[in-house]
């Protein structure tokens, strides 16, 4: 395969960053409850 | 080399020969021209497309070997965290009367006692160690800031037992925003003050009914006066619980912060979430409300609103939850642990207390339950999911036991979703978007 023009618009993070990350919730809808740190 | 198992791809919604590619495992966006992608899809040999789209996670040496990645994720990411994560809460009194508080009618004159406190820093600290080195708090209520006193006694004892093992300290607070005077987080910040959350549920003519003062004065006045007053003092969150009839006037908000002299680099976050009221207004779990069809038509168009101002909200991407998370605990104000602040003061979900400590809950939460569903074993989604909320569940189910699948309203809401990132990412050069994790 040629080499084709790719986009890279967010590389994504990786397992090490979502460790140190204080979240506590998923995406989608939820109730009131503590947010992540904002 | 082949495609991950853990992709979205779809059309470039500008119509041009595009192909969007997010990979789930990561939350990676790119752009990849569609005859490049249909090729990978037939398993043509990528050549020199290989060294970018594997750093992506688009790309992958072998299915199989990501799948194993995926389903030891959450271990991998128990093994590495360095943190240890509290949410507690100080008291259950509240000067607000919001009719959907899932708190319900556990408010009262309870507060957080001295000797509690205690056991809380010791509890903390002794988490703390080789490779936990990062104490952080949420301080909740009730309203948070309704105990200051108390606030100011437990952040001292908790930054002095991180101080002790050598961890760094910090917390946030969630709170009605009613009392966030710039005297507080004066007072707060040498504490370990970092972030607060307010709520505004819409502009003021759906946030004063949904979020009056108990005696019914409204609220919205006084919330924006001090978020102007703080602000840049602190990190500010922005949140606001919506029902399929306030959903519409949202955005109006945005035009009453910007008439107060507020904007959207005030905030680190803005996210709006669907709070549904059960039979007689009892609260019922936001995350429940995934199933009602007119959530994901609102979840969209307002994070859409949220990102056409400007405003930065959260990407989709990998997550995880409290239940996850080997040392992330909720502590209620009596001392006794949660492993979500939705199953606070119910019957029987308590792991445990700050005396005794945290028993095991995997079991009894359903922690491992998407490893044994087939369909989630193969769902793209896994990795934004894992198994949903188990709140959630519980709200529908009456049990933690099982998977609260996210298939449907991730099936209705990804690819929208990304579209926006899409377009407002290409429409200014500077990044509108967080990151999941913020």
């Amino acid at each position: 395969m040629d080499a084709p023009e790719i986009a890279v618009l967010d590389p994504g993070v990786e397992v090490e960053e979502v460790a140190a990350s204080a979240t506590c919730c998923k995406i989608g809808p939820r109730a009131n409850l503590p947010e992540p740190d904002a | 080399m082949p495609l991950s198992p853990y992709l979205v791809a779809f059309p470039h919604p500008d119509g041009s020969d595009r192909t969007a590619v997010f990979g789930t495992r990561k939350g990676s966006l790119c752009l990849v021209p569609t005859s490049a992608y249909e090729a990978l899809r037939r398993g043509e040999d990528p050549g020199p497309l290989g060294p970018a789209l594997e750093p992506l996670g688009v790309l992958v040496p072998d299915p199989e070997a990501e799948r194993a990645r995926v389903l030891g994720y959450l271990e991998e990411l128990n093994r590495l965290s360095p943190l240890v994560m509290l949410a507690v809460i100080l008291g259950m009194d509240c000067n607000f009367a919001c009719p959907y508080c899932y708190e319900g009618d556990r408010k009262g004159p309870w507060t957080l006692e001295p000797d509690t406190a205690r056991a809380l820093a010791a509890f903390a600290g002794a988490r703390l160690g080789p490779g936990k080195t990062r104490l952080r708090a949420q301080f909740y209520g009730g309203e948070t800031l309704l105990y200051r006193v108390r606030l100011r006694q437990v952040a001292g004892s908790l930054q002095g037992v991180a101080a002790e093992r050598g961890a760094s300290w910090s917390f946030g607070v969630v709170t009605n925003g009613s009392l966030l005077t710039p005297e507080v987080v004066d007072e707060l910040r040498p504490l370990g003050l970092t972030s607060a959350q307010v709520t505004l549920d819409g502009p003021p003519e759906t946030h004063d009914g949904s979020r009056p003062y108990r005696d019914g004065r409204p609220s919205f006045g006084r919330i924006v006066e001090n978020l102007v007053a703080v602000r840049g003092r602190l990190k500010l969150g922005l949140g606001g619980n919506y029902t399929r009839d306030t959903w519409r006037a949202f955005p109006r908000l945005f035009d009453h912060l910007e008439a107060a002299g507020l904007g959207p680099a005030d905030f680190t976050q803005v996210r709006f979430d669907a709070a549904i009221l059960g039979v007689g207004g009892e609260a019922v779990a936001g995350c429940a409300a995934a199933t009602e069809p007119w959530v994901a038509e609102a979840a969209l168009a307002l994070r859409g609103e949220i990102l056409r101002r400007g405003y930065p909200t959260p990407r989709p991407g990998p997550s995880t939850c409290m239940i996850d998370r080997t040392d992330a605990v909720t502590v209620d104000w009596d001392g006794r642990l949660y492993k979500c602040p939705g199953l606070v003061g119910r019957p029987g979900f308590a792991v445990g207390d700050l005396w005794s400590g945290l028993r095991d809950h995997r079991e009894s939460h359903g922690v491992e339950a998407w490893r044994h569903d087939p369909a989630c074993r193969a769902c793209a989604y896994l990795p934004l999911c894992f198994g949903g909320c188990r709140f959630a569940r519980l709200e529908r189910e009456g049990t933690l036991a099982g998977v609260d699948c996210h298939q449907p309203f991730l099936d209705a809401t990804l690819v929208p979703l990304l579209g926006q990132d899409l377009r407002y990412r290409d429409a200014s050069p500077e990044d509108a978007g967080v990151r999941r994790p913020g």
